[in-house]
């Protein structure tokens, strides 16, 4: 009886340290959402004011002009426009406002624009599933393709599949040594593993390795 | 030219209205607000509107929207929207319902006045107008195998330079190329994506789009 009691209660103080992680992972996106938000619509905006601003005072057609001024505020316009590149990368980083807006696939649709190596898009689900579980979907393909690259892998293909309650992400790749990429990944792992899911890494045939996620999805 | 300026950041919108003024284009208009861009272009009808993507009140895509609702109701207004994001989904999808008389510019090309002025002005014309730096972002990424395979390496960077919204005279200035060179290639890129049919600036617009599918 005693026995019984403590196992129920053990189970139920593992049912909430897993709630608890869940609202961790999911407090902490809310704050990359936030974050990237703040980016785009404060910083980055000030910046494209002030580089407005700044062409203002060039001198207008017509007026005389002032060589080595109109230089030094050309040159400051570059330097913004390449500060307000840097700070959208940024933002990009945190939080892509694509995976907010549109979801997973298109959020994976943009990674192939620029991933260091080739990212194959195989059958993904255009399906829109819980915020926290695309955002965990994202993340992993974002970081395996990044980590595949370092090891020189020559391109990765990406599979999403939702399939009951749970979102099945696949990234296969050739040429890199699946223990060092599950070390890359732990953080990741602890994300997915917070929303109860499952994380691993295949070897499977010819030097190719699968890693494989299964996420809880539902909204 | 006639433009409207719509963002809800003020010194973004005064700031662009008075570049935009001295470099002799006349500002019908501006709004800090879809709501309020959607009245003053029933109004005005002015030639393009230039539009945030993000305004008021969810801060997502209320550009989008607007600038899709004016190229359905008011055909004689194109659209110029502004966007920070280099992402080409967001131009992919403005692009694909209303491909004529319709750009997708980064935000910052706002104090380029002359970049501006420009696609303003090939806008005003129909023709479609995407930023450089999405263009090039595009012709990097590894694509699956399509029409595209098609181009030779020329002919793909002159494509790339048709989706910029250039002219066959500017794309000669730019690659240093003769009109007639520039010509030919642009014909042989319409008859290998299987364009050689249509109108004329249908033909580079579809062109265009060919290209962002990719």
């Amino acid at each position: 009886m005693e026995n019984e009691r403590l196992q129920a209660e053990v189970l139920a103080r593992l049912d909430d340290l897993r709630a608890a992680q869940a609202r961790i992972v999911e407090a902490g996106d809310a704050e990359r959402q936030r974050l990237e938000r703040d980016l785009h619509d404060g910083a980055q905006q000030q910046l494209v004011a002030l580089s407005l601003t700044l062409r203002l005072t060039l001198p207008q057609p017509g007026s005389v002009p002032a060589p080595p001024l109109t230089g030094l505020i050309d040159q400051a316009g570059r330097e913004l426009r390449l500060a307000i590149g840097e700070l959208r990368d940024l933002a990009h980083g945190i939080y892509p406002a694509v995976l907010t807006d549109e979801g997973l696939a298109a959020a994976v649709e943009v990674l192939t624009e620029n991933s260091p190596i080739p990212v194959m898009i195989g059958h993904v689900t255009q399906q829109r599933l819980a915020p926290q579980a695309e955002a965990a979907g994202y993340f992993l393909i974002a970081e395996a393709s990044q980590l595949a690259a370092q090891a020189g892998a020559k391109g990765v293909t990406v599979d999403t599949e939702h399939a009951g309650d749970r979102l099945i992400v696949a990234i296969t790749g050739h040429g890199s040594s699946g223990n060092k990429l599950a070390a890359g990944l732990s953080e990741v792992a602890d994300r997915i593993g917070a929303l109860g899911g499952q994380l691993c890494v295949e070897d499977i045939a010819d030097g190719a390795i699968t890693i494989r996620a299964e996420i809880p999805c539902a909204l | 030219m006639r433009v409207v300026i719509a963002d809800d950041t003020m010194l973004i919108r005064e700031g662009t209205a008075r570049l935009l003024e001295e470099a002799g284009v006349e500002v019908a208009g501006k709004a800090g607000d879809a709501r309020k861009l959607l009245q003053i272009v029933a109004q005005e009808h002015p030639d393009v509107a230039i539009i945030d993507i993000k305004m008021p009140p969810t801060y997502t895509d209320e550009g989008l929207v607007a600038a899709e609702q004016i190229r359905s109701s008011h055909p004689g207004t194109g659209v110029l929207v502004l966007s920070q994001y280099l992402e080409s989904r967001y131009a992919t999808r403005l692009l694909e319902h209303h491909p004529e008389a319709t750009g997708y510019l980064l935000k910052e090309r706002v104090s380029d006045v002359g970049a501006l002025r420009d696609a303003i002005a090939r806008i005003a014309d129909g023709e479609c107008v995407l930023d450089p730096t999405i263009v090039a972002r595009l012709i990097k990424r590894p694509r699956k195998t399509g029409p595209l395979d098609e181009l030779t390496g020329r002919e793909r960077e002159v494509l790339a330079l048709i989706a910029e919204g250039r002219s066959n005279q500017g794309i000669s200035q730019i690659l240093v190329l003769s009109p007639k060179t520039v010509e030919a290639h642009v014909g042989h890129i319409l008859a290998k994506l299987g364009l050689d049919d249509t109108p004329d600036y249908h033909r580079r617009v579809l062109a265009v789009l060919a290209f962002l599918r990719s």
